[in-house]
């Protein structure tokens, strides 16, 4: 039995209000990357950045660490990085009475907020450690197998440029993020606010605004908001859309896509429709929160064909597109709205 | 909902209506279906209660009515998630259960399925009504010229002359006229209601068939012999200082037989046997009380002569009573003819002929009228009239009679044209040319007898001989119409013709039987 009222509602959208707005006082114009983040750590998920060096994507790590009082580390991706550079290691150590014992030194895997910079930069045994570490929540390391912190939220960046000594993620690694989010140069409004703010010599404080038992209970909070059948099978449809032999195929989908999105498009749509409404106050998900978790949800889960590199289409095109072909359940009669 | 799927498939189906409707208009236009505006107001009728019926019966399910109320007031999945969500012991459930609440409280019906207006679809039904409207107001199609604009104001219009005919019928003391007027009454009153141009023709054409089933087949004959008598008796009298009327006459001589001398007898008794064999054919009754009379005479019995007399002169006057009356019926159907040839657009309405080239071979006496290339011997005078072309045709090169057919009133182009050909005497005959007696031409018609005739030429010989040719464009005229339609008043014609005295007695018994062959044969 859920005992949650709507001051409890009222009280997490007040919160998650604060929390974007702190950390828009450290990151200019880049909101819907802030709610992208709150809602990837709500619903327990994990967001790819992609967007060129400098765009802020570190600051914003930092900045919600700060906004919510979490552990934060930062782990550059490099060729040689291995392993046990991420998950951590035995190491031989001597104790005061002359034994020697190995002891596990953890890695900065072991925190609230990681930050994966440039993680196509790794090879993929490293990668694959990450996010083994992703999925299951915990490392096991020398036989022994420890626990992530929670909350835990992975934010990885990849260079959409600089490809050469690249080891691209695979589709099933991708698949682990939640959400892939597109961080976007700014405008040029936005960018003299980042002058203004990032130029005086003096450093912005982020104000904590939210204590890690009230996230713990919002993210607890998160997967128990209902969805209604209707909803449910809107997204079906929408995953079924993307299969470019599925019965619901647009044109674009079979001409441009090879695979389409897997199950777990739709359960990361679903758990972000869900982060969404708790984040706006609201006790159950509606069919705008589908369309807004959609894109974000399946950019990285579509695997286009030559085509569409050829004629340069992208997922968000497509998406968008497919969005528009999916008819949203309404009633089969005449003259309903 | 149900007023709002009402309103909606009334729109999304209002075009189809729209077209049902000018289609519907088209075929009454270009038909003489006649029954559009009906037949619009059934389909709006049908259309309407089907609406109304389906809209009754339409399930709509809670879902159906909870998700149009939430995408009608924009409540965002609100409505549906708590028809879905009911647990009371939920706490969310009672979150969500308690802001449907809200929302609902806080909305109208009317803003939650709103009843919205297709403009196109209303658009597309205005212009389809204004295109049916239109074609309503045009004048039909499909019927004659004379109708064309208005067919009711014809048919009244007939009704009128038909009215206005057995108001005649009935001031006459004919024994007919009961019978005439009742079926004139009866087609009136029918032609006033006839709902099509082919109701109106069937009822005229109905009349005239009970009519002509009235008229006996000797009427003609009867007609030529009692008028005869008269006409003959009116010019010479059987007795000095007798009065005109010839029953009369027959009754002041057998109450004065007595007072004649007996050459008087004789002469009177010759006289009678005269009088008696031209009735002989058209009257035969009458003929034989003549004839009893005249042989009464002559034997000196006057007391039989005198009933003879008397018992002739009640004939005559029942014959005459009796030829007035078939008279009337006849004149009622020819009548009637006229009016269903007028609806039906029968004048004026003849069909184009081919180009021909006549050319005559014949011989034989005759008049002749036309213009034109002619060669041959004969009387030929005169020059075509009326309306149209003509050609004359002549008949085969090589027979000795030859044909001049396929004429009709020409407008100056008519040639070669011989008639009478018949009675010529000569060497050559030729029987092998039969008279075109499909379409023949009607003087009566088109009431221009300087036109061409068509004539057979059958059998003649001798030394006249007309013979026709002729090059010119060639089209069958108005008057042109099928045989058996003229051939009625030709033998009216003909039996007045006998009442002329124009033929001596004698004859008339031969051209009374020719042309009761001919009605026969009509017949």
């Amino acid at each position: 039995m859920n005992s949650l009222n709507q001051s409890d509602l009222d009280r997490y959208a007040q919160v998650a209000a604060d929390i974007e707005s702190a950390v828009g006082k450290r990151i200019a114009g880049q909101h819907p990357l802030i709610r992208q983040t709150l809602i990837g750590l709500l619903a327990g998920g994990h967001v790819l950045l992609e967007g060129v060096p400098g765009l802020g994507k570190t600051e914003l790590v930092k900045a919600f660490s700060s906004a919510i009082g979490l552990t934060f580390s930062r782990i550059q991706f490099t060729p040689d990085l291995m392993p046990a550079d991420i998950v951590g290691t035995q190491v031989l150590e001597e104790t005061e009475s002359g034994h020697r014992r190995f002891e596990y030194q953890a890695g900065p895997v072991f925190t609230n907020l990681l930050l994966a910079d440039e993680i196509n930069r790794a090879t993929p045994k490293t990668q694959a450690a990450l996010l083994e570490a992703m999925q299951e929540r915990h490392v096991t390391v020398s036989g022994e197998t420890r626990p992530l912190p929670h909350p835990f939220l992975v934010l990885a960046t990849q260079n959409p440029i600089e490809l050469e000594g690249t080891y691209p993620l695979p589709e099933a690694q991708l698949d682990r993020f939640m959400f892939k989010a597109t961080v976007n140069p700014p405008t040029a409004e936005v960018l003299e606010e980042i002058l203004r703010r990032t130029t005086t010599g003096v450093v912005i404080d982020v104000p904590l605004t939210a204590d890690i038992d009230t996230i713990a209970s919002m993210i607890a909070m998160t997967p128990l908001l209902p969805v209604a059948s209707h909803l449910l099978q809107y997204v079906a449809l929408i995953i079924e859309a993307t299969h470019p032999h599925g019965d619901n195929a647009s044109l674009p989908v079979k001409r441009y896509v090879r695979w389409g999105a897997s199950p777990r498009g739709a359960q990361s749509i679903i758990l972000a429709g869900k982060a969404l409404a708790l984040i706006e106050g609201r006790p159950h998900v509606t069919a705008e929160d589908i369309r807004w978790a959609a894109p974000a949800a399946l950019r990285h889960r579509l695997v286009l064909g030559y085509e569409a590199t050829a004629e340069g289409v992208g997922t968000d095109v497509i998406i968008d597109e497919m969005l528009h072909s999916v008819p949203e359940p309404k009633p089969e009669i005449r003259g309903a709205p | 909902m149900r007023l709002a799927w009402l309103s909606a498939t009334a729109q999304t189906y209002a075009p189809h209506l729209g077209l049902a409707i000018v289609i519907v208009f088209a075929v009454d236009w270009l038909t003489p279906f006649d029954r559009g505006l009906a037949l619009t107001g059934l389909l709006i009728a049908a259309f309407g209660l089907a609406l109304l019926v389906r809209a009754a019966t339409l399930r709509i399910s809670p879902w159906d009515a909870s998700r149009a109320a939430e995408r009608g007031l924009r409540a965002r999945d609100a409505f549906t998630t708590a028809l879905e969500f009911t647990d009371p012991d939920d706490g969310v459930h009672q979150v969500i259960q308690q802001r449907a609440d809200r929302l609902a409280a806080s909305s109208r019906v009317a803003e939650a399925i709103p009843i919205d207006t297709d403009r196109a679809r209303l658009r597309q039904f205005a212009t389809a009504g204004a295109l049916a409207l239109l074609i309503g107001l045009l004048p039909p199609l499909g019927s004659s010229p004379a109708l064309s604009t208005d067919l009711d104001a014809a048919l009244d219009a007939e009704a009128d002359q038909i009215e206005q005919i057995a108001e005649a019928v009935a001031e006459s003391d004919v024994d007919t006229a009961e019978e005439i007027v009742d079926q004139l009454e009866r087609l009136a009153a029918e032609l006033r209601r006839a709902e099509s141009l082919e109701q109106a023709l069937q009822s005229l054409q109905d009349t005239e068939t009970r009519l002509g089933e009235k008229i006996d087949p000797r009427f003609l004959s009867q007609k030529a012999a009692v008028q005869g008598l008269a006409r003959d008796l009116a010019l010479r009298p059987l007795a000095d200082g007798a009065p005109i009327d010839a029953s009369s006459q027959l009754e002041e001589l057998a109450d004065s037989l007595d007072d004649l001398s007996d050459p008087e007898l004789s002469a009177l008794a010759d006289r009678l046997s005269d009088l008696a064999e031209s009735q002989a054919a058209g009257n035969p009754g009458l003929s034989s009380q003549l004839s009893d009379a005249a042989r009464s005479l002559s034997s000196g019995d006057l007391e039989t002569a005198a009933q003879s007399l008397r018992q002739a002169a009640s004939d005559q006057q029942s014959g005459l009573d009796g030829a007035r009356g078939q008279q009337a019926l006849s004149e009622t159907q020819r009548a009637l003819e006229g009016a269903r040839s007028r609806l039906s657009g029968a004048p004026g309405q003849g069909q184009p002929g081919s180009d021909s080239q006549g050319e005559g071979d014949g011989e034989g006496q005759g008049e002749g009228q036309g213009q034109g290339e002619g060669q041959g011997q004969g009387e030929g005078q005169g020059e075509g009239r009326g309306a149209g072309q003509s050609a004359g045709q002549g008949g085969q090169p090589s027979g000795g009679g030859g044909q001049i057919s396929g004429v009709a009133p020409g407008d100056g182009n008519a040639a070669g044209q011989g008639s009478q050909g018949s009675v010529g005497a000569g060497g050559n005959q030729d029987h092998g040319t039969e008279v075109d007696t499909a379409e023949v031409f009607s003087p009566i018609e088109e009431g221009a007898l300087s036109d061409l005739i068509q004539v057979g030429i059958d059998g003649g010989s001798g030394d006249g001989s007309i013979l026709g040719r002729a090059d010119a464009p060639t089209a069958r005229g108005q008057s042109v119409v099928p045989y058996a339609q003229v051939l009625p008043e030709y033998l009216n014609q003909a039996a007045d013709a006998l009442g002329q005295l124009q033929l001596p007695p004698s004859m008339r018994g031969i051209v009374q039987t020719y042309f009761d062959l001919l009605a026969d044969e009509a017949r």
